[in-house]
């Protein structure tokens, strides 16, 4: 099976790529492939919780995180060290993730065969 | 694998990030304006057994050909490709 890291890197409403970044890994995970996801840098903020992205006329980013497990994809990472920058603590995230740092990443990266960044 | 950077290191961090992060056998590849990250100037930790390459047509498009780092392997299109296939998965910073 077809490992694929999603990696996602921008905040949740700057630009509508986070969005398709997610829709299209929601599309990708109904066909046969092992999908992993990793936040990295400002891509951390897409995990707050109480988002309300309809308030400036966006879908809600933060809901559609936490559609993943209905979706089968439960291998959720974040960087550390980005968490530690941003002063987020695992509990108050919208969704559960496994922190991960330097060669880790790259271990993690060097085990998928597709690596698609938003 | 093989790291493509084709961003500034003045405009953002990727190149940085991605040094940190690559092991022994990896190789970056600098093209587009990531190839003012090959300049002679700037003191970047470069890891041991990781070797950089820069894209000759944006070298030379820049206007930088007399500025690279010793350390920095000017390349080709047709020896990008090879990277790409000798070096998996590809990660564009």
């Amino acid at each position: 099976m077809k490992k694929i890291l999603f990696i996602q890197k921008g905040t949740p409403y700057k630009s509508i790529g986070s969005q398709e970044g997610l829709e299209m890994l929601l599309l990708t995970s109904s066909f046969n492939f092992q999908i992993t996801l990793l936040f990295m840098g400002d891509g951390l903020w897409q995990l707050t919780k109480n988002q309300n992205g309809e308030r400036i006329g966006r879908k809600n980013l933060g809901a559609m995180l936490q559609s993943l497990p209905a979706f089968d994809v439960t291998s959720i990472f974040a960087e550390a060290r980005a968490l530690k920058e941003r002063n987020l603590a695992i509990n108050d995230l919208a969704l559960p993730i496994t922190p991960i740092d330097g060669s880790d990443i790259s271990t993690l990266m060097r085990n998928h065969e597709l690596i698609i960044n938003f | 694998m093989l790291h493509m950077i084709s961003t500034s290191p003045y405009s953002n961090d990727n190149f940085i990030r991605c040094l940190e992060i690559c092991a022994k056998g990896d190789a970056i590849v600098l093209l587009e304006d990531g190839v003012y990250a090959a300049l002679n100037r700037a003191q970047y930790k470069h890891k041991n057994g990781v070797k950089i390459y820069a894209l000759q047509t944006d070298i030379q498009a820049r206007g930088l050909s007399q500025q690279l780092a010793p350390s920095i392997i000017p390349i080709n299109y047709e020896r990008l490709v090879d990277l790409t296939v000798t070096h998996t998965p590809i990660q564009n910073w």
